[in-house]
């Protein structure tokens, strides 16, 4: 009796110890994929039938960024990884935001020109010192 | 009695609403130095620049603000510029194909030379307000007062701002707050005239007209 109930302890024992073991491998095999994914991503800037030259692309929220060469190429200076989102501007073209998706290494962000109508006044006199509040 | 009181009360509510004053309690200092402290900075990476210019301010209209002196103490007019754009609108045998032309002329001049007319103006802040969050739109009108005439019809010469902050729209005219050109020496001159930023729906209206009636009525009702 005595010697069965040990018996049990240790099959307890074996089943929890390959239990913690398999989620360690699990763990562990999570974060070297998190690890992969983080990649380079190289890409061109492009509009209606040609490459936009110049373009800067940024990470949103930092200062990280590259500008797009000659033929709108670009390889981002950090590695990136799912979800980051990158801004593509550029002065001539509305702005657009690229959301790297899992597994992207290589993105053609598509730029629309602007749509502006382009006007013009200026000022031809100095202000009129007097009607503003010294305090804006 | 009481639905003449409400409507009273409504009328002062809404009217006297999306002014400067709303922002009274905010110091623009703050905001004013940082932009002094990027002076000269280039226009060929839009989103650095508005990273740059709003990211240690805290409130949106504080941000606004930076860009705002950002640009009117950074970007000169272009007298040139000016003219040939009037003098393109005024003509109409211009084809499309030129008008591009000269469309990317403007952007190419505002990028490179940091010089433009007041579409370039509205459109810069317009896109550096965008990168950092805030609503903005440019808009187009005419001074009411003006003699810039098209078979005795007023025309659309001007662009400014209208922007989104707390909820409202404000406007403001960063062309006519950056300076002026001399009309002797054909030279632009600096000379920030704050009035614009955010000026009081009243006052603006009296020297902006927006073609788009919308954005007019928008301002007082709201």
């Amino acid at each position: 009796m005595k010697t069965k109930h040990i018996t049990t302890k240790k099959k307890v024992t074996g089943a929890i110890a390959t239990i913690c073991m398999m989620l360690a491998l699990v763990f562990t095999s999570q974060t070297a994929q998190a690890q992969a994914v983080e990649r380079t991503v190289s890409g061109v800037v492009k509009t209606h039938n040609s490459v936009v030259p110049g373009a800067a692309i940024v990470l949103k929220g930092t200062n990280i960024g590259v500008m797009a060469d000659d033929d709108g190429a670009f390889t981002f200076p950090q590695p990136l990884k799912d979800n980051d989102v990158l801004i593509v501007s550029s002065m001539a073209f509305e702005d657009m935001e690229v959301k790297i998706e899992r597994g992207t290494t290589y993105i053609e962000p598509f730029l629309e020109g602007t749509a502006i109508v382009i006007v013009g006044a200026l000022r031809t006199a100095p202000a009129q010192k007097k009607a503003i509040p010294k305090s804006m | 009695m009481y639905k003449l009181t409400l409507f009273i009360f409504f009328i002062f509510t809404t009217v006297t609403s999306a002014q400067r004053s709303d922002f009274a309690h905010i110091d623009f200092t703050t905001a004013d130095y940082k932009a002094s402290l990027l002076e000269g900075e280039e226009l060929y990476n839009l989103p650095l620049l508005s990273h740059k210019l709003t990211s240690t301010l805290t409130t949106d209209v504080e941000k606004f603000r930076a860009i705002y002196y950002w640009v009117t103490h950074n970007i000169k007019g272009n007298d040139a510029l000016t003219r040939k754009s009037k003098k393109m609108y005024l003509d109409k045998s211009y084809s499309d194909a030129k008008r591009s032309v000269f469309k990317q002329e403007v952007l190419t001049t505002l990028v490179n030379d940091k010089e433009t007319l007041c579409t370039g103006y509205a459109y810069l802040i317009k896109k550096l307000a965008l990168l950092s969050g805030i609503t903005c739109e440019v808009i187009n009108g005419y001074d009411p007062t003006s003699t810039f005439k098209s078979n005795g019809k007023l025309i659309a010469n001007h662009a400014w701002n209208s922007v989104r902050l707390d909820g409202k729209w404000y406007v403001c005219d960063a062309t006519w707050s950056s300076g002026y050109t001399d009309v002797k020496s054909q030279l632009f001159i600096f000379d920030f005239d704050p009035s614009y930023f955010l000026m009081e729906p009243e006052e603006f209206l009296k020297k902006h007209h927006a073609t788009n009636e919308q954005w007019n009525g928008l301002l007082v009702m709201q």
